[in-house]
C-alpha cells in the first residue's frame, strides 16, 4: 500500500526537530523589552513600574478617570529623546512585595520599581538598587535655579529614602495623608458635632450605632485590612501612649514629633530598645493600646476581621457606615463617586485620647500621614547591566521637574507634591498636608518596618486574632514579645553595627 | 480477542536481548526522548537537588549565604507554624482523598451505566467543560460565593429565612478550613472523573456479561466486578490527590492568605512566605525538602499497600 503522507520516521524527525527548536527558543532569556509594542531596534528601553500612576484606559466599570498623565509625559520625553523607549509595566494586582523580590532576585526587574521606604533597611545591602547620591548631588537638567537635583525636593521628602548607611536609594516625590471621612448628613441628622476628645467620639459612635448605622467602617481582613488599618491604628496610638517614654526608648535622647521621617525612632534604635528592655510588647502602654483598640472595635462592622478591605469604602459611600478612615489616594474617588449621595467632611484631627480615657492619654494624635506614597521609586542595579542607568536617571529627573511631577500627581488626585515649587498643585490635598505639618507624624517606627517582614506578618496575624476575640490581650502581648525579641536578635546578627547608637 | 485474568507474576518470560542491542534498535525513539529528559532535568530534577543543597544554607537569595548544616530542619521541628500548617494539610489531604474517592467515582459510574451513549457523551462533555476555566477564576467565583455581605451563600440563606446559618465563611476561625475544602463542590468536574470513566470503559464487556449471567445485581457488579477493575485508577487518583494537596497552596494564598490568623495556613504557603516574603530561601528549601520526602513516602505506601489482587490482561 502506498500513500502520500509522512512516514513514521519522517514524522518523528520533524517532531523532534520542532521540539528542539522550541526548547532552544524558550531558553533565550527574555527582557522587559520583549513585552513592548514594536520598539525601534536601536532604541534603549527603560521600563518603569509606576504603581498607582501606571496609565491605563478607562474601563466601563470605572467610576472615575484612571491616571493617564504619564502617557503625555512619555510623549514629551520621547520628543526630547527619540532614542529612548519608555515602557510602563502593568500593575501587579496583589502580592507586590513577593513579585518585586522575585524580579530583583532573578535580575529581571524593570529599571524603575515602586518601593516602600520602610523596606530599605531590609534590602539596601542586597545590591538590588542603586545609591542615588552621585546623581542627586548634580543639577537636574530639567530644572533651573537649583544647585542640585536633591535641592529641588523638600528636605524631609527626599531624605526619606535614606538607608541606615546614610545614602539615598529612593526618589520620593510626594506626600500622603489620611483622614476620618464622615457622613455629614448623618451627623447633622443625629445632631452630632465633630468630636474633639475620644470620650466625645465614643458618645457619638454610640448614638450612630443606636440609629442603626455602623459607626466606623474598617477591615481587619489579612489581605489588605489589618496591614492597613492595624498599622495606622497602632502607629498613632503608640505615639500617644508612649509619649512619656520616648526618651527612654531612644536611649536617652528626647524625640520630638515632626513630619521628618528620619527624626523618629528608626529600626536600629528600636532594635536596641527591645534588646535593652526599653520597649516591649509586655509594656503596660502596649497593653493599653490593645485595650483601646478592642474597645473601639465594638463600633466596627460585624465580622470586620473577615470583611474584604474593598468593602470599607463601599460601606461608607453607600451610607451604611458613618465614618471611614480613608487615605488621600481616595480624594478623587470620594469627589467623583456617583454612589455618594450625602454631604461629607473630614475630621480636622483625630479625637484626642485624654486622661479621662487612658492614664497614658493627654497628647493629641499625630497625623496619620507621611512622606512617600505613590511616588517612591528605586532604580534597579540591572539598569546598569543593561546599559540604561543614565537614561533611567534622566527619565526620573524629567519626571520630578516640578511642573511634570505636579501634572502627574494632580492627574492621580491623591498625593501632594514633595518638591519645593508646588505651584499648580491640587488645593484639595491641603487638608492632609496641613495635618502633617501641624501635628507631625508618629515617632515610633511603624510595625511594618520596625523589624523584619516575618515579625510584621506575625503582628498582623495575631492582631487579627486578638481583635476577633481569638486571643486575649495577655496572650497577644506574650506572643508578640517573643516575636519581637527574635526579630531584634536576627537584625542585630545581620547588622552588628546597629548594636551601638 | 480473548481476555484472561491472571496474577501479575504469570506473564510470558521475555526473550533476553543485550541492552545495547535493544537501545540500538530503538535509537531513534531514544534520541527523541532526549529533549524531554533534558527539560525534566533542568526544570524538575535540578531545582529539587538545588533545594536539597540550599536547605543546608542560611541564604536570602541575594547577599547572605552561610552553611548552617541541618539547622533549618531542627528549626522546622520547633516551628509551631509548621506543625499547625501540617495539621491543616493532613485535614485537607484526608478530606480531598475522601472526596476524590467518592464524588468523581460516583459520577463516572453513573455515566458509565447510562444506556444512552449520546447522553453519556453529553454528560462527559459537561464535566470536561469546567476544566477549561482557569483555576483562578473558579477561586474568584468561590470568593464571591463566600463573601460575607453580598455573597451568594449568605444571600441565599437569607432568602430561605436561614439567617441564623449565615457566617463569615472565609473569616470564621472555626469554619475557614472547611470552607476551603468545600470549594469546587460537587467536585465531579475534574480529571478524577475522567480517569475513573476511562477505567470503567476499559472493563471487558465479557466480564460484565458473565456477571449478569451469574445473576449479579447492579450493586454487586459495582462492588465485586467494576470497582476491583478500576483499582489502578483509584490508586492513581489517590497519588495525584496526595501530591496535589501537598504541593498546592494557591487556593489558600488567593482566598485567605492563610488566615484568619493561621487557621488555613498550609506548608506550601509557609514555604512561599519564607522564600518570597521573608527572604529565608534556605529555610524554604528545607520545608520543600521535607514535603518532597513526605510525598515520596506516601506515594510508596500507596503503591505498596493499595494493590489489586488480580490484574487484567487482554490479548
Amino acid at each position: 500500500m502506498s500513500h502520500n503522507g509522512l512516514s513514521r520516521r519522517r514524522f518523528l524527525q520533524l517532531s523532534g526537530a520542532t521540539g528542539v527548536a522550541l526548547t532552544l527558543a524558550s531558553c533565550v532569556p527574555s527582557t522587559p523589552a520583549d513585552n513592548m509594542a514594536g520598539p525601534a531596534a536601536e532604541a534603549r528601553v527603560v521600563s518603569h513600574y509606576a504603581q498607582g500612576l501606571t496609565p491605563r484606559e478607562r474601563l466601563e466599570t470605572d467610576r472615575w478617570d484612571p491616571p493617564q498623565a504619564l502617557w503625555a509625559l512619555e510623549e514629551a520625553y520621547k520628543d526630547l529623546h527619540p532614542d529612548v523607549d519608555l515602557e510602563f509595566v502593568e500593575s501587579v494586582a496583589s502580592g507586590y512585595d513577593e513579585w518585586m523580590v522575585t524580579q530583583l532576585t532573578a535580575g529581571t526587574a524593570p529599571e524603575i520599581l515602586w518601593y516602600q521606604r520602610g523596606w530599605i533597611a531590609r534590602d539596601y545591602e542586597k545590591n538590588w538598587f542603586n545609591n542615588l547620591d552621585p546623581y542627586l548631588s548634580q543639577p537636574n537638567p530639567y530644572v533651573e535655579g537649583y544647585d542640585s537635583w536633591k535641592d529641588t525636593f523638600q528636605g524631609p521628602v527626599i531624605a526619606s529614602g535614606t538607608a541606615p548607611d546614610g545614602h539615598i536609594y529612593l526618589i520620593t516625590g510626594d506626600i500622603v495623608g489620611t483622614g476620618f471621612f464622615y457622613n455629614k448628613s448623618k451627623f447633622d441628622e443625629l445632631g452630632l458635632a465633630v468630636p474633639e476628645t475620644w470620650a466625645e467620639y465614643e458618645e457619638a459612635q454610640q448614638a450612630i450605632a443606636d440609629s442603626g448605622t455602623t459607626p466606623f467602617s474598617v477591615s481587619y481582613h489579612l489581605q489588605g485590612g489589618t496591614p492597613l488599618y492595624g498599622s495606622w491604628t497602632t502607629r498613632v496610638f503608640q505615639d500617644v501612649l508612649y509619649d512619656h517614654k520616648m526618651a527612654q526608648i531612644s536611649g536617652g535622647t528626647p524625640v520630638s514629633r515632626t513630619w521628618k521621617p528620619g527624626e523618629g525612632l528608626q529600626p536600629p534604635a528600636m532594635v536596641r530598645a527591645i534588646r535593652d528592655g526599653n520597649y516591649a510588647a509586655t509594656d503596660p502602654e502596649w497593653l493599653e493600646m490593645l485595650r483601646l483598640m478592642k474597645e473601639w472595635s465594638v463600633h466596627y462592622p460585624e465580622g470586620f476581621w473577615a470583611l474584604p478591605a474593598a468593602d470599607v469604602f463601599r460601606l461608607w459611600a453607600e451610607g451604611e457606615a458613618a465614618v471611614a478612615w480613608l487615605g488621600s489616594w481616595m480624594n478623587k474617588p470620594v469627589r467623583n463617586d456617583p454612589l455618594i449621595e450625602f454631604e461629607w467632611g473630614i475630621f480636622p484631627k483625630m479625637p484626642t485620647v485624654t486622661q479621662e480615657t487612658s492614664q497614658y492619654g493627654g497628647l493629641g494624635f499625630p497625623a496619620m500621614a507621611g512622606v512617600g506614597g505613590v511616588f517612591q521609586y528605586i532604580t534597579t542595579t540591572v539598569a546598569e547591566e543593561r546599559g540604561v542607568l543614565d537614561d533611567t536617571i534622566d527619565w526620573l529627573q524629567f519626571l520630578t521637574a516640578p511642573p511634570n511631577l505636579i501634572e502627574v500627581l494632580n492627574d492621580h488626585g491623591g498625593f501632594a507634591p514633595g518638591v519645593k515649587d508646588t505651584a499648580g498643585a491640587d488645593p484639595t490635598l491641603a487638608v492632609y498636608t496641613d495635618m502633617l505639618v501641624n501635628f507631625g507624624a508618629e515617632r515610633i517606627e511603624p510595625f511594618d518596618s520596625m523589624l523584619t517582614r516575618e515579625f510584621v506578618d506575625a503582628m498582623w496575624r495575631n492582631l487579627q486574632q486578638f481583635m476577633a476575640g481569638e486571643l486575649s490581650a495577655d496572650e497577644m502581648s506574650s506572643i508578640m514579645q517573643q516575636e519581637m525579641e527574635l526579630a531584634a536578635q536576627q537584625l542585630l546578627n545581620e547588622h552588628p553595627d546597629w548594636a551601638e547608637a | 480477542m480473548s481476555a484472561t485474568l491472571s496474577t501479575p507474576s504469570s506473564g510470558q518470560p521475555a526473550v533476553a536481548r543485550p541492552l545495547t542491542a535493544r537501545v540500538a534498535r530503538y535509537r531513534t525513539a531514544y534520541l527523541w526522548l532526549i529533549p524531554t529528559f533534558a527539560l525534566l532535568l533542568v526544570f524538575n530534577y535540578y531545582p529539587a537537588l538545588s533545594a536539597l543543597y540550599h536547605s543546608l544554607f542560611q541564604w536570602n537569595g541575594a547577599n547572605i549565604k552561610l552553611f548552617v548544616g541541618v539547622n533549618h530542619f531542627v528549626d522546622l521541628w520547633h516551628d509551631p507554624l509548621w506543625w499547625e500548617s501540617f495539621t491543616h494539610l493532613i485535614i485537607l489531604t484526608v478530606a480531598l482523598v475522601a472526596i476524590n474517592l467518592t464524588f468523581p467515582l460516583g459520577a463516572a459510574a453513573m455515566i458509565f451505566h447510562l444506556w444512552n451513549l449520546r447522553a453519556a457523551y453529553f454528560y462527559r462533555v459537561l464535566l470536561v467543560v469546567p476544566m477549561v476555566v482557569p483555576g483562578l477564576v473558579i477561586l474568584m467565583i468561590w470568593m464571591f460565593i463566600y463573601s460575607p455581605n453580598i455573597g451568594l451563600l449568605n444571600q441565599s440563606l437569607a432568602l430561605l429565612g436561614l439567617e441564623n446559618l449565615q457566617r463569615f465563611w472565609l473569616g470564621d476561625f472555626k469554619l475557614a478550613l472547611y470552607a476551603i475544602i468545600f470549594v469546587g463542590f460537587p467536585w465531579v468536574a475534574g480529571i478524577g472523573t475522567l480517569i475513573y470513566l476511562a477505567g470503567f470503559q476499559a472493563i471487558p464487556s465479557e466480564l460484565m456479561d458473565s456477571a449478569v449471567i451469574d445473576g449479579a445485581s447492579t450493586w454487586q457488579r459495582l462492588a465485586f466486578v467494576e470497582l476491583p477493575m478500576v483499582l489502578s485508577q483509584i490508586k492513581l487518583v489517590v497519588i495525584l490527590t496526595v501530591i496535589t494537596a501537598f504541593q498546592n497552596f494557591t487556593i489558600v494564598l488567593v482566598m485567605t492568605n492563610g488566615g484568619p490568623g493561621t487557621k488555613t495556613l498550609v506548608p506550601g504557603l509557609h514555604l512561599y512566605k519564607a522564600a518570597m516574603a521573608y527572604n529565608r530561601m534556605g529555610y524554604a528549601c528545607a520545608i520543600g525538602t521535607v514535603l518532597f520526602f513526605l510525598t515520596l513516602v506516601l506515594t510508596y505506601l500507596n503503591h505498596r499497600y493499595l494493590r489489586s489482587s488480580v490484574e487484567f490482561t487482554g490479548s
